[in-house]
């Protein structure tokens, strides 16, 4: 079994606001890593989670699933879940899969917070 | 370019440039190319019934393939791996990035009355996994990966489906016609003609997950592309097409 | 204690294997789960802790997991991506014997019936059937009482196993074969002279050749937090430190089921179930308990017999006979001088659970439900038996009585590892007599512990079969 090549970092940035920075490789093997990520922030009381992929350096079709997944996750609890420094390639991606109607899209961090607090 | 005679353009890392509208650039003999040009891509947010994440997977004994020959093998018989009756036209030169393949199906309309045509469009493709991901119309909204790794001292392959039921009528059919059945079908008979392959055969192990029980109600105008009602008329209308279109050719002669 | 949130369509009251299986099965068709737990640590009988000294990895309750692995439910799980390593030692079971070689239980119906010199046929044709369609036979017998859908193969298990050990061992001849026989079949907790002791003999024989008897690495609570790590995966809630001790302690739900025995849903519901279903609860019947030690040793057990070193379990009872003789003290609310001992050595296979150079060994017999006797000599006498030399490397003992287990779980009514006995009629009346015993007159109150079919061991169907009760009825 492949050990998961994903490294996450929870930071809060405001009561109600965390980024979850994502580092590495998002596929399969990054289940557990970003779950136990977001089951953080949402412990901590976090009711929007952004996405952090300025350090991405790979995801395949089965990273853009959990997304969906957690996507689902976040909406059952009523949270929202937007996503910062994606680069030209993954906001591609994210436009052939059709995830970019369903997660909001940022250039910068402080833009993603800026939408939270909006 | 569903037979493969030109490569469609992609972006790194595997994955197929995104396309506002699929376009079937070659029909191969026999195939009905139906609800596949001009229809957008469909993914499992954009489709109507709760959403599914389905798993099918096989561990092939130690020294039977590695990942990539198993994902190798997958992608060059995919054609003659699918479920009999049933025809997937993938292109000549594998399974890549890009490529579309339509499939002319029995099997997945419930009580085998009506020959589905549909499609799907290669949106990943690396030496240990593909995706296919769905058009609109589809019974199922959504994409399946195909994918190979090493896990409990053997290779595991598996077929996982991250799904909704496209509209109202496909979700009824899911729910009270075995279409969920039907799903479980095709991708265990896949799995064991992989697994045949190396002559091997090993038990399928099957995990579903109700990711989302919602129903996302907004979507029920999905209908409009039902691939089903489509390909329904169309076998209604094709044999006087087909008479017609005889007796011009005969009148021109 | 904690407050627990509303608005979850399930709540689980206990975290042990069958609380968690309901809990995964309803979270997996999309519902909102929430699992309460009395303890600090999650895990029912499915725990493990540093028992003894620091850096030593102790299996506070289940330590080799057969039916875990086999679990028709368990192994379709993503457990694997969750970090559930499963170790698979060379040899399952080794038997060791005063005279003579131990009776060694393989992977291979071959290889085991090999070693069982003049039983090596009749091993071959009692065992192999069974072992080559173990699959088929573990989703029948972890079943609920219903119709079968394999008759043949389950009337021939039938025909074996619903007799007494005593006639199933009858067939074999030599010590080792009648040895091996007893030692499986005792696992029933009951006398072996009791139907239906042979059918665990059975079980756990072909399991060991179907899926062997693995552990996972790092301790059973790896198998636990795998398990949880999936369901939290599934959008799933785990609280800890959470005693139920009434209905109305939780919110409202459209469904509640509750991983425990009836002694305690009794206190839960408190008068609030209709008179003939809380006597057949008062009246269900708990078994016999364990007595418990967990060993830090300085060096692996010193086996005279070397091929126990190849076994990641070890049964010390001698020949059947004195198997035997232990066993039916138990019934006679005693314990033999010499107990029969179920021993396992996890660490000689999994180096993660001692430090360097040294081992962790667990070990139990079984005893009178509530038997308060202090029998660390008895089983340290029967180890030295069969390992001379063992008292010395013993660094550091933890001993668990049955009062101390259930202190642990309250579960373990008495020790009782059960969840109440499982003679024949037990077995499929537990814990009344029901179409769908996991369902109380309560409407949306469920039993999913292994106080209901199929009853004791890892396995999860008990709490698989009630979340399916749960989904058909309240969700």
């Amino acid at each position: 079994m492949p050990q998961p090549q994903l490294a996450t970092n929870v930071r809060k940035v405001t009561d109600d606001i965390a980024v979850l920075d994502i580092e590495g490789e998002l596929t399969a093997f990054a289940d557990k890593t970003l779950t136990d990520a977001y089951t953080l922030a949402t412990d901590d009381g976090a009711r929007v989670i952004i996405l952090n992929f300025d350090n991405l350096q790979y995801m395949n079709s089965s990273g853009i699933g959990l997304l969906v997944t957690l996507l689902v996750r976040v909406n059952r609890t009523k949270q929202r879940l937007l996503t910062c420094g994606l680069s030209d390639h993954y906001k591609t991606i994210f436009e052939l899969t059709r995830l970019n109607e369903a997660i909001g899209t940022y250039e910068t961090e402080a833009d993603a917070i800026q939408a939270a607090q909006s | 370019m569903a037979d493969g005679t030109q490569q469609p353009p992609q972006t790194s890392n595997g994955w197929a440039q995104p396309v506002p509208k699929v376009k079937v650039s070659h029909v191969p003999e026999g195939a009905v190319n139906l609800n596949v040009d001009g229809r957008q891509l469909s993914g499992p947010l954009q489709g109507f019934g709760p959403m599914w994440q389905k798993t099918y997977s096989i561990v092939l004994p130690p020294g039977t393939a590695t990942p990539e020959e198993a994902i190798r093998v997958w992608k060059e018989n995919f054609t003659d791996f699918w479920l009999p009756g049933d025809h997937f036209y993938g292109p000549l030169s594998g399974l890549n990035p890009g490529d579309v393949a339509l499939i002319n199906s029995k099997e997945s309309v419930p009580g085998g009355l009506l020959k589905l045509s549909t499609g799907v469009m290669v949106v990943y493709a690396d030496d240990t996994s593909f995706t296919l991901m769905t058009t609109q119309g589809h019974p199922f909204s959504g994409w399946v990966t195909f994918s190979s790794y090493e896990a409990e001292g053997g290779t595991r392959v598996q077929a996982q489906v991250l799904m909704r039921a496209n509209d109202p009528m496909w979700e009824f059919g899911m729910r009270f016609l075995g279409g969920h059945r039907t799903e479980d079908r095709i991708w265990q008979h896949t799995l064991s003609s992989v697994a045949a392959h190396f002559g091997v055969a090993a038990p399928i192990s099957t995990e579903i997950v109700c990711v989302d029980k919602k129903i996302q109600w907004g979507r029920a105008g999905n209908i409009w592309q039902n691939a089903g009602i489509r390909s329904g008329m169309y076998m209604t209308v094709s044999p006087f097409l087909r008479f017609r279109s005889a007796v011009r050719g005969s009148r021109r002669a | 204690m904690t407050l627990i949130p509303p608005g979850a369509d399930a709540i689980v009251v206990g975290s042990g294997p069958n609380g968690m299986a309901a809990a995964v099965r309803l979270a997996q068709a999309g519902h909102a789960v929430t699992v309460v737990e009395a303890q600090s640590t999650i895990g029912g009988a499915a725990r493990s802790a540093q028992l003894t000294l620091p850096g030593f990895i102790h299996d506070v309750g289940a330590a080799i997991l057969p039916l875990g692995a086999a679990s028709p439910f368990f192994r379709h799980l993503p457990l694997a991506r969750r970090g559930l390593e499963w170790v698979h030692p060379e040899a399952p079971l080794a038997h060791p014997l005063d005279e003579g070689p131990p009776a060694m239980l393989y992977r291979s119906v071959e290889a085991t019936a090999a070693g069982l010199g003049a039983d090596h046929n009749v091993y071959q044709r009692v065992m192999g059937p069974f072992a080559r369609n173990w699959e088929a036979v573990s989703e029948e017998l972890l079943a609920p009482f219903r119709i079968s859908r394999h008759p043949l193969l389950m009337t021939r298990f039938v025909l074996y196993g619903l007799r007494p050990a005593t006639h199933l061992a009858a067939r074999f001849r030599t010590e080792q074969g009648r040895a091996l026989i007893a030692g499986l079949a005792a696992h029933s907790f009951l006398p072996l002279d009791r139907r239906p002791s042979a059918a665990f003999a059975l079980t756990l024989g072909m399991l060991a050749h179907g899926v062997g008897w693995p552990f996972p690495r790092g301790g059973t609570q790896c198998f636990t937090d795998a398990l949880v790590s999936y369901f939290q995966s599934l959008g799933g809630q785990v609280i800890p430190n959470t005693t139920v001790r009434s209905l109305d302690d939780l919110p409202a739900s459209r469904a509640t089921l509750y991983d425990v025995t009836p002694r305690q849903m009794l206190c839960i519901a408190n008068d609030r179930f209709p008179g003939s279903y809380r006597l057949q609860l008062d009246r269900y019947r708990y078994g016999p308990g364990v007595f418990k030690l967990d060993y830090a040793l300085d060096g692996p057990i010193p086996w005279k017999a070397p091929e126990c070193a190849l076994a990641g379990t070890v049964h010390l009872g001698g020949t059947f006979e004195e198997v035997a003789e232990s066993e039916r003290a138990v019934w006679q609310g005693r314990v033999a001088e010499r107990p029969f001992v179920l021993l396992a050595q996890q660490s000689l296979f999994d180096s993660t659970r001692a430090p360097d150079g040294k081992q962790t060994v667990w070990a139990y017999c079984h005893v009178p439900n509530g038997y308060t006797v202090d029998l660390t000599d008895r089983i340290e006498a029967q180890i030295e038996r069969f390992a001379p030399g063992f008292r010395d490397r013993i660094l550091a003992r933890h001993v668990m009585s049955p009062a101390d287990l259930q202190r642990r779980d309250a579960n373990l009514v008495g020790g009782d590892i059960n969840g109440g006995v499982q003679d024949l009629f037990q077995q499929y009346t537990r814990p009344t007599l029901r179409l769908e015993p996991y369902v109380t007159p309560l409407k949306g109150v469920y039993l999913c512990s292994s106080s209901t079919p199929p009853g004791g061991g890892v396995h999860g169907m008990c709490g698989y079969f009630a979340a399916q009760s749960a989904l058909r009825r309240s969700l």
